[in-house]
């Protein structure tokens, strides 16, 4: 499913988009071990964990996109740092579960 | 409990709480053991930091920036007991409601640049275990981070003979006894081989002159940072 789609259908605030890519699965996990070690591929990661070692994370894991929850506050480096990196980020007033189950069902329709 | 176990330097650091911290220095005062003022934050991330100051000032400016940052939610002494405040004879005068026992709506980066702005280190704790820590949490020690030291659990500074000059990643390492009891108080203590720290002991802190064991540390670990 296109990034475009999730981001028009959950009403996400874009914070910086830079590819409209093809996101195949999700991972939702505020721990950067545990992220590392079973987020896959090409997924979009929802966590409330807005810091810098974010972008790197997902620099590793080739995760293409970030939803922000809970509205949390995104400092100006973590945005600089993603546009470097070409990471899309994404964020939104409502809850990891929430969203989590939104994008779940639009992945499970689709398939 | 630090004179009996002939302690040079300390420094108590409760959790998002700095008053007992403030009231260990004023004792100090009196006896031949210097006491750091210093507090262990939870950042936003669930990191633990520690943070020391020169003075108990600075630690004072701290403390109603955190406060204002604190859920709005009250402590259950339940689950995480009562939190009793004793002043200097030892008698109670306050039950502090606050909930403590949890993160602070500030992330690491911004609670770093304050503990900076105030004249202080800042330090993340226990880098080491799996809790609330920064590589539990953020995955890795970043070699630009602005982090004046690192702590390592005392189990390990043990097990693989750290001492005070030692590095990790570049950063200086420091352990702390991580006492949660009055007993287990000087159990633990980092060795000061070369005096490089304790040389001040003889005059005990009295505000912010060079010998002091705090700016002692402080140019130590600035020495030391790679």
């Amino acid at each position: 499913m296109k990034l475009s789609k999730i981001i028009d259908k959950c009403k996400l605030e874009k914070i910086d988009v830079c590819s409209d890519c093809e996101i195949e699965t999700g991972y939702c996990s505020d721990l950067m071990s545990d992220v590392m070690a079973h987020a896959a591929q090409n997924c979009i990661w929802v966590t409330i964990q807005a810091h810098k070692n974010s972008i790197a994370v997902a620099l590793i894991k080739d995760i293409r996109a970030i939803i922000f929850t809970n509205n949390v506050p995104v400092e100006p480096e973590v945005i600089e740092k993603a546009k470097e990196e070409k990471i899309n980020l994404l964020r939104t007033a409502k809850d990891s579960f929430t969203v989590c189950g939104e994008i779940y069902g639009m992945l499970e329709v689709k398939n | 409990m630090a004179l009996k176990r002939n302690l040079d330097v300390v420094s108590i650091t409760d959790h998002n709480a700095v008053q007992h911290s403030i009231t260990a220095c004023r004792l100090s005062k009196e006896e031949q053991v210097s006491v750091i003022p210093g507090v262990e934050l939870t950042t936003r991330e669930e990191v633990h930091l520690l943070a020391y100051f020169p003075d108990v000032e600075s630690l004072l400016k701290l403390e109603k920036k955190i406060d204002s940052c604190l859920p709005k939610a009250s402590n259950n002494p339940k689950f995480f007991g009562h939190q009793v405040r004793y002043d200097l004879s030892g008698e109670i005068v306050e039950l502090d409601s606050k909930l403590r026992q949890t993160a602070l709506d500030m992330g690491l980066d911004k609670l770093v640049a304050l503990i900076h702005e105030l004249g202080g280190l800042a330090v993340p704790a226990h880098i080491n275990k799996n809790r609330f820590s920064i590589l539990s949490q953020l995955g890795f020690l970043d070699s630009e981070a602005n982090f004046d030291a690192v702590e390592i659990s005392k189990f390990k500074w043990e097990k693989e003979s750290f001492s005070l000059s030692d590095t990790l990643d570049g950063f200086p390492v420091i352990a702390g006894s991580d006492s949660h009891a009055v007993d287990d108080i000087g159990l633990f203590f980092m060795e000061d081989i070369n005096d490089e720290i304790c040389r001040g002991r003889i005059y005990p802190t009295r505000g912010l002159d060079e010998s002091s064991p705090y700016n002692a540390l402080k140019n130590f670990l600035k020495r030391n940072k790679q």
